[in-house]
């Protein structure tokens, strides 16, 4: 319900279009059942023609975006100068700051500077710390992948089978229970959910650290003790969309004429879900794991700030309480390029799971 | 075929129960109906709102008066619900707190709306030009986890309600927009857009006539579903210190203030939390109702629903 993902993204749409791609074998009527549908290939020309295109489409949307938090930092009521000098800061001193900074000078010449610095991989420095923001991300960065992974194995190695298996029975008790609970995962916040967990799991019954972060480097038993909580309240809300979107996909797929032509032909009901509906289902499910990831990378920004963790999110949060321009500015476009970078590699992957879709 | 019926139904009256002839939907008759679960959602969700907006008049109590020797008391006659860490009746503040949840989330929509439904408009009707460089700005806008750019816009527009509600709206925008053009681009195909136009329509009210209402049904739905959602953000923006700035009472911002006082009295951070969540729930499920009654296939493009999954 939270991702629409309708099978058209999947390839409802084209699924009968039949021209099967170059050098793809696909005809799952005359296989038998166990060979492999098709054979997996990373770098056909097809693919490369998809990255190609992809990559053309979205460097002008980061170039359009980076433009975009440029001009809005600098529409900043007074400008950065007065949010670090403070309102009684005099013209004089503001004028230096302004200048010190860059800021006096005409607009596209401080982007077009701030754009090959930035190719370069120097962001500038944080205004409050003085730190290189660059070195900020690098520090930070490994913090909030590591959440993010974590969550997400959960909901691959919880959530899915589970909506596959809310598939199997739809509509019957298990199916019924199974979406009132994902339901509810879906309406509590995050951040309560983190709240609760702390307060069952950390302070009730002393099972597991609240707060705080460990490096993975300097003992990694203790730094996923650390994550257990955090990942798991990002993993409970991500799990009830996936749980959601992956019934969905299945149920549809399991309609479809090629699984009763499996079932017919005698296969066992757990090859014919699992191996053949589960595949058909692939690409709308990677398309629903995109959003999600996106998703993930914003929702740390509060997870981060409920358990003290020095990730990404908890960097831009503390910019933006302390207007610490350049750092916001510099972690966004992180983010930005994060996104770009998620939806390319899912849009891969769809193409390899179904080679039908590569010419759409 | 789907697409044309649904958006038909859609047009002609967002109550009737009519179904789109689409015998490829599958029927979902349980969603489809005037279900226990609805009603009690409505009820829920009608009577959250009469309280926040009666807040002033029932609240037993100053949200903000504090009374320092009366300090995480348990519920009682006077305070139905207890004090909070600074004495402050909780109770008051839950139906203070809905006030700004509620003007908050609604306030949302509306930017999200007024920005995004013109924004698709023109895009769906001039799809060449104005319609290629609008969606380019909604990619734009779309690359970015929609929580990170509700709060760098707070962060740039200054904390409180208004802006960070405000700058959930603009997060809103482009989700609208698309869905309004894809709409339109289908609408104006149809032979009453151009009875229309050979009728001699002016553009002005074939579009906000005949486009307009054709198009929004999908644009509804997505509302109301967003409308779960911001209660999740403006919560999240106000626990983050971005929304509403305390002691001005809001769910969000006291939850923090119970979060942070956690190991002096755990029970603090239920009241609010859970108020979020049921009032989250209920909001869904009348979006999911809405749209299986309205029986509309939305067309999924990547990035539209991104923002759907930001918390």
């Amino acid at each position: 319900m939270t991702v629409q993902a309708q099978p058209a993204a999947g390839g409802r749409g084209v699924e009968r279009s039949d021209a099967p791609s170059p050098g793809v074998h696909r005809d799952p009527d005359r296989e038998s059942g166990q060979a492999p549908i098709r054979s997996w290939r990373l770098f056909s020309p097809d693919i490369l023609r998809l990255i190609l295109r992809r990559v053309a489409i979205a460097i002008p949307t980061a170039v359009l975006a980076s433009i975009g938090i440029f001009v809005l930092i600098r529409l900043v009521p007074g400008g950065p100068a007065i949010a670090i000098l403070g309102v009684h800061a005099t013209k004089a001193s503001i004028a230096a700051l302004n200048h010190q900074l860059g800021l006096d000078r005409p607009f596209v010449d401080q982007y077009l500077h701030w754009l090959g610095q930035a190719v370069q991989g120097n962001l500038g420095q944080s205004l409050q710390t003085q730190q290189a923001v660059s070195h900020v991300i690098a520090e930070s960065f490994p913090v909030s992948a590591e959440l993010v992974g974590l969550a997400l194995l959960f909901t691959v190695v919880v959530a899915l089978p589970v909506g596959v298996t809310a598939a199997r029975r739809a509509d019957g008790r298990t199916d019924r229970l199974l979406r009132t609970a994902s339901g509810l995962g879906l309406a509590i916040p995050d951040f309560f959910l983190a709240i609760i967990l702390i307060a069952v799991f950390g302070i009730a019954a002393h099972l597991l650290p609240e707060l705080g972060f460990v490096p993975f480097g300097q003992n990694p038993a203790s730094n996923l003790d650390h994550m257990i909580l955090p990942s798991l309240s990002m993993g409970l809300g991500a799990g009830a969309i996936v749980v959601r979107q992956v019934r969905a996909a299945m149920m549809d797929v399991l309609a479809e004429p090629h699984i009763r032509t499996a079932r017919a032909m005698g296969l066992p009901e757990r090859t014919v879900v699992w191996r053949y509906a589960l595949r058909t289902a692939l690409p709308t499910i990677l398309n629903v794991y995109g959003l999600l990831i996106v998703g993930m990378f914003g929702a740390t920004l509060i997870i981060e700030e409920v358990f003290v963790l020095p990730g990404l999110g908890n960097a831009l949060v503390n910019g933006v309480q302390q207007r610490d321009y350049t750092l916001v500015q510099g972690v966004t476009i992180v983010y930005v390029l994060l996104v770009l970078v998620v939806n390319l590699l899912v849009d891969i992957a769809v193409a390899l799971a179904s080679p039908r879709l590569t010419e759409q | 075929m789907s697409a044309r019926s649904t958006l038909m139904d859609s047009a002609s009256d967002l109550k009737v129960g009519e179904r789109a002839t689409n015998k490829l939907s599958r029927p979902r008759h349980r969603d489809r109906h005037w279900s226990v679960g609805m009603i009690v959602s409505v009820v829920v969700l009608v009577g959250l709102l009469a309280a926040s907006v009666l807040a002033p008049v029932i609240a037993p109590d100053s949200p903000i008066s504090q009374n320092l020797l009366q300090r995480n008391a348990g519920p009682s006659l006077q305070h139905l619900l207890g004090t909070d860490y600074y004495g402050r009746d909780v109770l008051s503040r839950l139906l203070w707190g809905g006030r700004s949840a509620f003007l908050g989330v609604l306030l949302s929509l509306a930017v999200g709306m007024v920005l995004g439904v013109p924004w698709g408009l023109v895009a769906g009707y001039w799809p060449r030009i104005a319609g290629s460089i609008l969606m380019r700005l909604a990619d734009a806008l779309l690359a970015f986890p929609a929580l990170v750019l509700a709060v760098v816009v707070t962060g740039i527009l200054g904390p409180g309600l208004v802006t960070s509600m405000t700058s959930v709206g603009i997060v809103f925008a482009p989700v609208f927009a698309r869905l309004m053009r894809v709409g339109v681009l289908e609408v104006r195909e149809r032979e009453f857009v151009l009875s229309a136009r050979l009728s001699g329509c002016k553009t002005r009210v074939l579009l906000l006539r005949h486009l307009l209402p054709a198009a929004l049904g999908p644009v509804v739905v997505q509302a109301t579903i967003f409308g779960g959602l911001a209660f999740i953000v403006e919560g999240g923006l106000s626990f983050l210190g971005l929304g509403v700035q305390p002691p001005a009472p809001s769910w969000g911002g006291d939850l923090a203030l119970a979060y942070q006082y956690i190991l002096n009295s755990p029970g603090q951070v239920v009241a609010p939390g859970a108020l979020i969540a049921v009032v989250v729930l209920c909001t869904y499920r009348i979006g999911d109702w809405l749209r299986s009654r309205l029986t509309l296939q939305i067309r999924p493009s990547r990035g539209a629903e991104a923002p759907e999954i930001i918390t």
